[in-house]
Formats: structure tokens, sequence, C-alpha cells
């Protein structure tokens, strides 16, 4: 057996944690309602939170809490309440990325304190630095390649996490408040407005070899990260965590990321390697979900220009979540909550959680009430033909028809 | 109050010791995000500078890569520090080579970013150690903050006074792909070569940003300076001790002396408004107050969070006249025949319902749902999907 990182992957929502937990993920990061820096999304309440934590538990699987907004004073009052929480529930680390708050949870916890990628740590040194601050693990700033993250570990003897797929902030993290300037709402406290995504124009009058006097152009949006071919590159390079952005994402999302990441891992802990075939399939299955293009980033060489996204919208996948299993009646139906319409008649795919994907018929579509469905809308529950081997949180996909 | 700025050539070192500034931030373009002497000439540059009797401060703001802080560390070598005071740095990797390297180089430490509380200010200066001779704060912190942090910081602090916001940092070169070809290799700007131009979005309200890239990458300014010369009497009263003034892309060099004469004789200036001398559009920006998190409300509706105490569930499905699927989600609670529930909807109704039918998705009644199940009830009206299932007290 060889040794691979652990796979860390969003929890957007309790639902979402589960998703990615039982499609493979070996730990979870999430959001309490304060401290974390999506403030838009579901994040999690106390007995959400503790439900998170038991569910992962008892699967083997750790739970990260983020801490990682830049904290005001009277932010950071409100700080070891919550902290007794995370204790009482065994909560495994905290990510953090502002040294007050550090520094407050030294005073009232012993929780492991993971440093966020907020803080921008990019070199040894700093790592070092951090390292006496009593941090364990640094989540390194995504502008680190590969190598560069093999000598910051040897050199700091700190765990390394780093980014393989998902979303990407333009900037250093950490080092945009344009928000906080142009609508009035601090990106460093949640209320990032990814004025980055906008377009711009831009004017080149002054500029020479320009070869147009203004460009319109989606110049400083980044193209997402998609490092599953650079896997056995960040099991070389010692990596402790390989982790996945997208706490905003859908369960579809949760659910892919984790079941091909966490593939890729199983596949190398017993061969040594990844088959290029696979990867072939793995990237076909990353296509499905809702992505912009895919980069590899700064992992090989510092991102170049090749890594602006220049389009606005992301790229329409090829595949939409029909619906999340939520029960399974054996031998008769499975109980769907629709999230995208679909037909009697229609070819769908179930995805389990270990196995290959199953394609079946909806033959019947029935709604709760015993009448026949001619169209699945989202917002109902659905009973459909029941498929072996389907489990509950299973997520069922049908092709976008052109 | 101490005055300090930037000057990159002789004429400008000159200028300002005229005006009265003490002490000038030489930007090495190897080290410095704006920096233009070239390493070439830096530390002659600097002995020059030196002789006109100013305070010299090396500025080393750049964040660094592992690749690239392994270069600067060859780089940094060819530095004659005899001239240098100071250092001033923002990477904390730069701040702990320093200290081990350059034991007795005072450091300015650049905290600008984030850093808005007392507790991990104070935690930066005691990681700075003895040598720090000044911390350099967000101009993000009200003035009421300001002053409660120069008092019980015990150390020296400087704020930028006027000059541009910068909004946005990235290595990345954003602006030579649109001016050379994409598959030149000279796409990466040449240490020499910066570009400055505006850009504008319709999906923003503020038109002309400020943008430069250089060989540290992509950099985005506010639209308007941040302008406190028309406040020094509050800044002298809150004993701030260093004014930054920041004046590299404005052509008038003359506002300088006006600027430092307002900085250092705050009641002496006149009543007329420095702002009007002013040549870009400026904004006070955080100074009176900062509410930058006061919209965060508004971003999630409040109503379909969860409430922990007596939470059962989710309705997941309704049928008219007919029922309402539950999804049981509390560990505690389960759902069961005879209970009292009341229903939040996600509009902010609160129905109130008592549970006579209980299903599963086969129709058979059942006595009692419990986590992670599905189970119907007796219908009411006025409820929709995502509405959330309590039981009533
Ligand atoms: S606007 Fe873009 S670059 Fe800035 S914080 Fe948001 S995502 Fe990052």
């Amino acid at each position: 057996m060889h040794s691979v990182p652990e796979l860390l992957a969003p929890a957007g929502s309790l639902e979402k944690l589960k998703v990615a937990i039982l499609y493979g993920a070996n730990a979870v990061y999430l959001g309490g309602q304060k401290f974390g820096l999506r403030t838009a999304a579901d994040n999690f309440t106390s007995a959400e939170l503790e439900e998170g934590a038991i569910f992962a538990h008892e699967r083997g699987a750790k739970v990260y809490v983020v801490l990682n907004s830049f904290l005001h004073d009277s932010d950071l009052t409100e700080l070891p309440i919550f902290l007794e929480l995370l204790d009482e529930l065994k909560i495994d680390a905290v990510i953090v990325s502002d040294l007050g708050v550090i520094e407050t949870i030294k005073q009232y916890s012993d929780i492991e304190i993971h440093l966020s990628t907020q803080a921008s740590c990019l070199n040894t040194e700093a790592a070092l630095l951090w390292k006496e601050m009593g941090v364990k693990r640094i989540v390194l700033g995504r502008e680190i390649s590969l190598a560069d993250a093999k000598e910051i570990r040897e050199a700091s003897g700190l765990e390394i996490e780093m980014f393989i797929h998902g979303s990407m902030c333009m900037a250093y993290s950490g080092n945009c408040v344009i928000s906080n300037y142009t609508q009035g709402r601090d990106s460093n406290r949640g209320g990032c407005a990814h004025s980055c995504r906008f377009e711009y124009s831009l004017d080149f009058n002054n500029i020479e070899n320009a070869s147009n006097e203004e460009v319109k152009a989606y110049f400083m949006s980044s193209k997402d990260l998609e490092g599953i071919r650079a896997l056995p590159e960040f099991i070389e390079a010692g990596i402790d965590s390989v982790k996945v952005e997208g706490r905003m994402k859908s369960h579809h999302y949760a659910g892919t990321i984790s079941k091909v990441y966490s593939d890729a891992l199983a596949q190398y802990q017993k061969s040594g390697d990844i088959i290029s075939k696979n990867i072939l399939e793995w990237e076909e299955e990353l296509r499905k979900i809702t992505h912009r293009d895919y980069t590899l980033g700064s992992l090989k060489e510092p991102a170049g220009a090749d890594s602006i996204y220049t389009e606005r919208e992301h790229e329409t996948p090829d595949y939409v979540v029909a619906g999340i299993v939520l029960e399974v009646v054996e031998g008769s139906h499975l109980l769907v909550e629709v999230r995208s319409a679909f037909y009697p008649g229609s070819t769908l795919e179930l995805v389990p959680f270990n196995d290959p994907c199953i394609e079946f018929k909806a033959d019947f579509l029935t709604e709760t009430d015993g009448s026949k469905c001619e169209k699945s809308r989202p917002g109902i529950l659905l009973k459909t033909p029941y498929v072996k081997g389907a489990e509950q949180w299973n997520i069922i996909r049908a092709k976008v028809m052109q | 109050m101490i005055v300090c700025t930037y000057v990159d050539h002789l004429d400008e070192a000159i200028l300002a010791k005229e005006a009265g500034v003490n002490e000038v931030i030489l930007g090495n373009m190897l080290f410095s995000r704006f920096g233009k002497i070239s390493p070439k000439r830096y530390s002659e540059f600097c002995q020059e500078v030196k002789k006109l009797g100013l305070r010299i401060v090396f500025d080393w703001d750049i964040l660094m890569t592992e690749k690239v802080f392994q270069e600067r560390k060859t780089e940094i070598k060819n530095i004659n520090w005899d001239c240098i005071d100071a250092i001033r740095v923002q990477d904390p990797g730069a701040l702990y080579w320093i200290k081990s390297n350059l034991p007795d180089m005072p450091i300015q430490l650049l905290t600008e970013t984030g850093n808005h509380n007392l507790i991990g200010l104070k935690k930066w200066k005691e990681i700075a150690g003895p040598k720090l001779e000044r911390m350099i704060l967000s101009i993000e912190l009200p003035k009421q903050k300001l002053s409660e942090y120069i008092e019980a910081l015990e150390i020296p602090v400087e704020i930028l006074v006027a000059g541009r916001i910068l909004l946005f940092y990235t290595p990345r070169n954003l602006i030579s792909p649109y001016i050379l070809d994409h598959d030149d290799d000279k796409t990466k700007a040449a240490m020499e070569s910066s570009y400055e131009l505006e850009g504008s979005s319709e999906e923003s309200p503020h038109k002309g940003f400020p943008l430069l890239e250089n060989l540290h990458g992509t950099f985005m300014f506010n639209t308007k300076d941040q302008f406190l010369l028309d406040h020094c009497v509050e800044l002298q009263e809150m004993k701030l001790s260093v004014a930054r003034v920041d004046f590299r892309h404005i052509k008038d060099s003359s506002f300088l002396v006006k600027a430092v004469n307002a900085l250092r004789s705050p009641l002496g200036t006149s009543l007329h408004p420095l702002k009007d001398d002013y040549p870009n559009p400026i904004i006070r920006g955080f100074f009176h107050v900062n509410k930058s998190d006061v919209l965060f409300k508004k971003l999630k509706n409040q109503r379909t969070q969860r409430n922990d105490v007596n939470y059962i569930g989710d309705i997941l499905d309704v049928k008219k006249k007919k029922h309402l699927g539950v999804m049981v989600k509390s560990k505690e609670i389960a759902l069961e025949v005879g209970e009292n529930l009341i229903l939040k909807t996600p509009d902010g109704k609160e129905k109130s319902l008592v549970v006579t039918e209980l299903k599963n998705s086969n129709g058979e009644s059942i006595e009692r749902a419990s986590i992670n199940s599905i189970a119907f009830i007796n219908h009411v009206s006025g409820v929709s999907v995502k509405t959330r299932v309590y039981r009533q007290e």
C-alpha cells in the first residue's frame, strides 16, 4: 500500500457534508454561522455542526471548521463560546488566517490550528514563523508550485495542504479589497462581490505596442483549478492534504469531486501509479459539473496568460443533477428529491458511492400522491424505478438535451 | 508628526528634503511592489540620498513564493546596508529572514492587510521583536480604533495619509497578454517594462480603476485616492507618529510641500482645504466609520436559517389538500402522530398543525419517523417547500 494524502472536500451544508463523505472525502471543511468567509453560504448551526461531526467521525472522516475571516475586536469577543462548542464536538481542527484569532484560540482551546490560504503563506520562512505561532498545518497560497510546496514541507516540518480543484481567487488571498471600496462589503470578512469576474474595458491609448486602443475583456478572472493530472506529483511532493474549493457549490459538485479524487487516490494507494486511461475518464467526470475552463494554475509553472478565463458564464456541463435519492425502497422505488426536469422514459444515471455509474430508464415517474408524473420539476419528490445498489444521498444525473 | 514618502530620483529626494520630509522610502525594483530603482543603481542612490540628510527605508513589501524568495536571497547580498536606516516588510517570511540575518536592522512592519484587532497587532509587535521601530496600520481602521490602537500598542504608528489605495495584488500578468503576442516569451513583463492604464466595468458604478503591471504582477487601485490631509489636527490629536504620503502617480510635485506643511503644523495651516488643490478624486475611506460588515445580514435569507431548538426537519414536497412531505433531520426529535407542529415558511409566515396522519412513501401509516427518513403528514394551506418544521412547545 502506498501512502496518499487526505482528500479534503467542502461542506457548504449538512447534506453536502454527507454527500462528500459518502462519496469518499476523508475530511470536510465547513463554516459556522460566524467567523468564516462564505457569508452567503448556508453555514452550519450548532445542531447541524453536531450532527455533521457525528456523521463524519462515525465514518472515520475529519471535520475542520473555518474561522478564516480577519476579525475585528468585537467579533473576537464572541469567539470563545464557539470554541467551547468545537471542543465539545471534538472538531479536528480550525482553519484560521488572523493572528488575533490564533492567539484567542490558543488562550481558550487546545484545538489544532491550520493556517488558511487567506494568510497567503508562500515560503519556508513564513511557514516557520507561523509554526512558532502554534500552527500545525499550512494551507499554501495558490501561487505555490508543487516543487516549492515540497521544499516548504521538508524545511518547515509542518503538514502541508494544497488546493487541487476549484475556483481560484485571482489575487494573493487576503490581498484584495475591491469589494470593501466599491460595494462597502469587507471581502476579508466574507463580503467579496467577485469584481474580478466582471468584464472591464481597458484603455490602451497610452500604451505602445497595444493592438487596440480599447479592449473589452474579462481580464482578471481566473480559470478553475483542476489538478487530477498532477495528483502523482502531489503525492510525490508529500502533500498531506489535497483540498477542493467550493462550499457554495452544489451537491452534484460535492459528490463528483469527492468520488473522482477519492477513486484516483485509491488507485494510487493500491498500485503506486495512476493510469492515464483513468485520468481521461476522471477528467470527463469533472467536466460534468459546472465549471469554468480548467487550468493547472501554478502547480507546475507560474500561472500564465492561459490561466485567465475570458468568458463570463461557466461552461454548460453535459450533465445536470436530476435529483438526490432520499429513500430506497428495495424492489419498489427510489424516492428522489427533484433538482431538474426530466420525463418518463428519460435515461438517467445513478452515481453510486463506490462503484461505476449505473444507467437506468425512468420507466415510471410517480408523484407522492400516486398520480402519474409527465414531467418532473424541481421542488417535488418523485418515485422513480428501483435501482439495485442505490443508497440514500446518491446523486442521479441526466444528460442535457442539446 | 514625521512625514515619509517615496522617492525614485535624486531631484525628488532634494525636493522632499526641502519640503521637510524626514524619511524616504527607496524602492529597489526587485523588492518593492512599485519600486523603480534598479538593483545596480540602488546602493549608490542610497548614498546620494543619505548625503542630503534623509533617513532611508528599504522597501521590501512584495509577497514572495518560495522560488522568488530564493532568488531574492541571492540578490539581497548585493545590498549595502550602511546607508539604510530601516527595512519595511509585509511578507512574514521576509520578517523572519530579517530577524535571523540582519538582527540589528530596525524593522517597520506593514500590517495594512487584514489585522483589524488589537490582540493580533500586539502579537505581531511581539513577533517582530526589539528591533521593531514602527507598525504601519490599515487605512480601513476608523479613527476611533486607530487612536485606541496607537495608545495600546506603545510603538510609533504610521498610516497612509494621502495617496493611491491598493485594491488588488496578483502575481499574474493580466495586462501584457493584450499587448504582446501571447506565444511570445516576452509576454512575461521584462524587468524594466511596466504598463499603466485604466479599466472600467459596466457592472461597477466606479469608473477608471488605475491598473499597473510590472515584474511583480498586476495591481489595481481605487478610482479615488485616500486623502486625510484636511484632517491633520485629528491625526495629531490621536498621536499618529508617522504620516505617509505617496504622490508617485501625480505629476504636480509642488503638492508635497503643501502636504508636509499641513502635517507638520496642523494648527498653523490656512482654512483653505487642501483637497481643492489635489489633482485626483479623493475619499476619506473608512476614517470616520467602517461599516463594511453591515450588509452581510442581507446576503442571507434569515428566515430559512435553522433555529435549532425544537427543529424537526424540512418540508420537501407539498401536495395540495393531500399531504406535506417532511424530511426528518433532528437526531433528538422524531415526527409522531399527535405532535403539535409549528411550520415556518421561507417568506416568514408561521402555521400550526397537529399531526393526524403519518405515512411512508408507500402510503402505509406509520407511528413515527426519525432522522434521515421521509414521512408524509396531513396538509395545511399556505406552506411551501423549504418550510422549516418545529415541535410546538
Ligand atoms: S474579487 Fe476576485 S480576486 Fe478579489 S477577493 Fe473576490 S474572488 Fe478574490
